[in-house]
């Protein structure tokens, strides 16, 4: 199962019976009016855009979505938010959060205090009766790419939660995440196999937090990388002091989708790099363990699972990779996406020039964004009378 | 691919040394009832104190998904805490301003 970082599918087996009883009240809050942001549909350009049918499918189906903002060069031409939600609210990003940390670490690398190619243990020293002394073939790349080798079951299979290493991860008893994920048995050769672990994002974080030595991890987040792209960001720690790079942010929506609008842009903020132009490319080329254009993700989860970069999921492997390869038929095939549980998506989608931040609460059924990512295409390629893939 | 001994093993057994004394091995792990209970704390914890959602939004949010609707939950805006409890398991979060919350040890 993609994105999980949270557990519930095992718990709902424990339970034997899910009993979500949240509804998915339709009507819409008034936003907070900022600037450029419009449920008219028309933007600075005069273009006019019909959300109908993206407002059907997230507002009037079973899908309990909480926030929906669509940027559409750079500009906000699209915002709704559910029953009890405002503009002004932060919302939990679950594994979404991956793609945040990823970006610290491109800044730290960008500032020489890390590199890909590092071995962790520069950063982290192994756990007695860890996955033995070959944890430290696992470079910084293997555990942006999902391939460190260690050990790791988050995929909700067989009934017992605690078999399943990110329940004990996130609601357990470890103090350092990273720690518990760095204890782990080796399964594979690092590099070389793509084994979805909040673990290797967490050990991650333990590595980036290394990295900064003095430096608080909050306050540099901060100053790279959401000050200067206006974001009000939350990531909250482990008992260890280190920020979960797994699953624990949190933002508004459209502080979500100016993330995606960072990375559209090249990671430039107006005339300011925050994210390095070379850590946007890197962040969304497959990583090499599924980079083969048939290699496309084994996935549980809606859709087939196209590829996955470095803490981003990849629409495909490339350009020429064909739709039944695709995470999502409807998704332009360029399209990039962070993904968290309970239906958080971040569709970046250059080809059109857009960006769709969507939270919600889908918390009995998984979400399946195809549909809401086909509608909003539609609604932009038939207001600016484009559509080429 | 399963892990083959090599020479990248033998050098990440220098590194390892070179790294000094080996960390303490992670906690006790939680049992299926303390995983329970620590995620409806934890969530419930971070949905009021963080999203700033109501009591009761929270309390569903963080049951509903467990199937048990009999795990207590007390939401405490003086401690800034939510304690669930259940079949013998109780597990509470933290909310502290600015770092959001932490899930206590057992």
């Amino acid at each position: 199962m993609k994105q999980p970082s949270i557990p519930l599918t095992l718990l709902l087996a424990l339970a034997g019976t899910a009993a979500c009883s949240k509804s998915n009240d339709t009507t819409s809050s008034a936003n907070d009016a900022g600037p450029k942001s419009t449920d008219a549909g028309v933007n600075d350009a005069g273009v006019s855009y019909d959300w109908t049918a993206l407002d059907a499918e997230e507002f009037a189906g079973s899908w309990v979505t909480e926030g929906l903002v669509v940027m559409v060069g750079g500009q906000v031409v699209h915002e709704k938010y559910g029953t009890g939600w405002t503009a002004t609210m932060p919302h939990i990003l679950y594994s979404a959060s991956k793609s945040i940390g990823s970006a610290l670490v491109g800044i730290a690398i960008n500032d020489g205090l890390m590199q890909t190619s590092d071995s962790i243990c520069k950063y982290v020293t192994p756990p007695d009766g860890g996955s033995d002394a070959t944890l430290c073939d696992t470079t910084i790349a293997d555990l942006l790419h999902m391939s460190s080798g260690i050990q790791w079951n988050e995929a909700y299979t067989n009934g017992d939660p605690t078999a399943e290493n990110d329940l004990e991860l996130l609601y357990g008893n470890q103090a350092d995440m990273g720690a518990y994920t760095a204890s782990q048995p080796r399964a594979w050769d690092s590099g070389t196999t793509f084994d979805y672990s909040s673990g290797d994002a967490d050990l991650l974080a333990d590595a980036f937090k290394a990295a900064l030595k003095a430096q608080d991890a909050i306050a540099y987040a901060q100053a790279k990388l959401f000050g200067p792209a206006g974001m009000s960001v939350l990531c909250e720690e482990d008992r260890s002091g280190t920020v979960i790079f797994s699953t624990d942010c949190f933002t508004t929506p459209r502080d979500f989708a100016k993330f995606g609008q960072l990375f559209l842009d090249n990671g430039m903020v107006g005339s300011t790099q925050v994210v390095p132009a070379s850590w946007v490319t890197y962040s969304i080329t497959p990583a090499p363990s599924v980079a083969a254009p048939t290699s496309r993700i084994d996935d549980a989860g809606p859709g087939p699972g196209g590829s996955y970069g470095a803490q981003w999921w990849l629409n495909s492997t490339s350009p020429t990779a064909t739709p039944d390869t695709w995470e999502y038929p409807h998704e332009p095939v360029d399209g990039y996406n962070a993904e968290g549980h309970y239906g958080q998506k971040l569709i970046v989608i250059p080809s059109r020039n857009m960006v769709i931040a969507r939270t919600g609460a889908d918390l009995a059924t998984t979400y399946d964004p195809d549909a809401m990512i086909g509608a909003a295409v539609a609604a932009v390629d038939k207001a600016t009378g484009k559509g080429a893939q | 691919m399963r892990r083959t001994f090599g020479l990248a093993t033998l050098g990440s057994v220098i590194l390892l040394l070179a790294s000094g004394a080996l960390a303490a091995p992670p906690d006790p792990p939680a049992n299926e009832f303390q995983l329970l209970t620590g995620y409806v704390a934890k969530e419930g914890c971070s949905c009021v104190f963080v999203e700033g959602q109501t009591d009761a939004y929270c309390t569903n949010y963080a049951i509903a998904p467990t199937g048990y609707n009999n795990i207590t939950v007390a939401i405490d805006h003086t401690a800034n805490t939510v304690t669930a409890t259940f079949s013998g398991s109780t597990r509470t979060a933290t909310f502290t301003a600015g770092k959001g919350c932490v899930l206590a040890g057992l």
